[in-house]
């Protein structure tokens, strides 16, 4: 009886195993980046509106940017000495797709020009400032603005919890942090692409 | 010798073991309730909250600074009034008195708005964590007891102070929580 319930012990494991993926194309990496469940594209609601804050990782910058790139050129761009962490903010108003493309001035002068200072990076004790900032308005194609924003760890490689803090002035959320855990970064070191 | 037909239902019993488990989990984690909630100790120990007034406060303490500087250049002009009476002394006085009371005016204006700022964006935030909350763990309703809010009997297990505390702290702080 013993060696029967080991069995079944063994085929669960294989078949728990059997739906763990590491081997990724190029499109389905892109696209494990954009799953919400995976932990690098997270949401914090406040109100009417959505922050979505997305981890990009120096191998999605290099996939996205080359879309017919292969092995050699891919290892060679991985190598190339880029310390900026990319990180993209989308600001999206979930009930009234117009009031984002009815931006007040003061808030357009804001976002386009000021807010950079507000932004600033969180791994664990160490606040470091926005270092590439920029900000897309939507000119009523969406309801949604997007922020560019870079910062310059020392020594980071994806081990760390980070917590994008934006200290918003002029949009009445105040103090919005969101953050990407250590857990989750974790899983970019188990995805290999197949170029 | 156990047949492979044997192998297959023992395989097919743990799957629905694990299934009909699973199942009472879910059963029992979607039960709605009605928890309560002190309102005083949530609002109270918000980081948000405490960030916030850390913030005002200091901003107050610059803007007092300031009027206590005029007021004492204030008290050293009317005293060098009572005994030279110079004309330009006079009228540097009479400015500075009026730009005194317009400052304090000002900030205390300036105080009202930023602490009623602060209100909403608490209010907002708060708000948004205590419905993920509820929404999470299927709760039907909270109610809130404290200052003005007056709930008669409540067993400990019904009181989620404490865990909708952390809850929104840890939002507040930027986990997903999903």
């Amino acid at each position: 009886m013993q060696v029967y319930s080991k069995l079944v012990f063994i085929s669960v494991l294989i078949f728990i195993f059997s739906c763990t993926k590491n081997k990724y194309t190029r499109e389905e990496y892109l696209e494990w980046f954009l799953d919400k469940d995976n932990g690098m594209l997270v949401e914090k609601k406040i109100g009417d509106y959505s922050f979505l804050l997305q981890y990009q990782s120096k191998d999605y910058q290099i996939l996205k940017e080359n879309p017919s790139i292969n092995k050699e050129l891919f290892q060679q761009l991985k190598n190339e000495n880029s310390k900026i962490l990319i990180l993209t903010l989308e600001l999206e108003n979930n009930k009234d797709s117009q009031s984002l493309n009815n931006l007040s001035t003061e808030m357009f002068n804001y976002l386009s020009y000021n807010a950079s200072k507000d932004f600033n990076l969180i791994i664990e004790n160490d606040t470091l400032p926005c270092v590439l900032y920029h900000f897309e308005k939507s000119f009523k194609l969406g309801n949604n603005h997007k922020f560019l924003l870079g910062f310059s760890p020392l020594n980071f490689k994806n081990d760390k919890t980070f917590t994008l803090n934006f200290n918003d002035k002029v949009g009445g959320f105040g103090n919005v942090n969101i953050s990407i855990e250590k857990d989750n970064l974790q899983k970019i070191q188990n995805l290999n692409v197949e170029l | 010798m156990i047949s492979f037909k044997k192998i297959i239902l023992l395989n097919v019993a743990t799957i629905l073991i694990i299934v009909l488990i699973g199942g009472i989990i879910i059963f029992f984690q979607n039960k709605k309730t009605i928890v309560y909630v002190d309102v005083v100790a949530l609002n109270d120990n918000f980081l948000m909250k405490q960030d916030l007034e850390k913030k005002a406060t200091a901003t107050q303490m610059a803007r007092k600074n300031i009027i206590d500087s005029m007021s004492v250049e204030l008290k050293m002009l009317s005293k060098k009034i009572q005994t030279s009476k110079q004309t330009t002394d006079i009228q540097k006085f009479e400015r500075l008195k009026e730009l005194y009371y317009i400052r304090e005016n000002q900030f205390v204006e300036s105080n009202e708005s930023q602490i009623n700022e602060y209100k909403q964006q608490i209010w907002k935030q708060l708000q948004q964590y205590v419905k993920e909350f509820a929404e999470k763990k299927g709760i039907e309703a909270i109610i809130g007891f404290g200052d003005n809010y007056t709930v008669l009997y409540s067993t400990e297990q019904k009181d989620v102070t404490k865990e909708l505390t952390d809850f929104i702290n840890k939002k507040y702080k930027g986990a997903s929580l999903q």
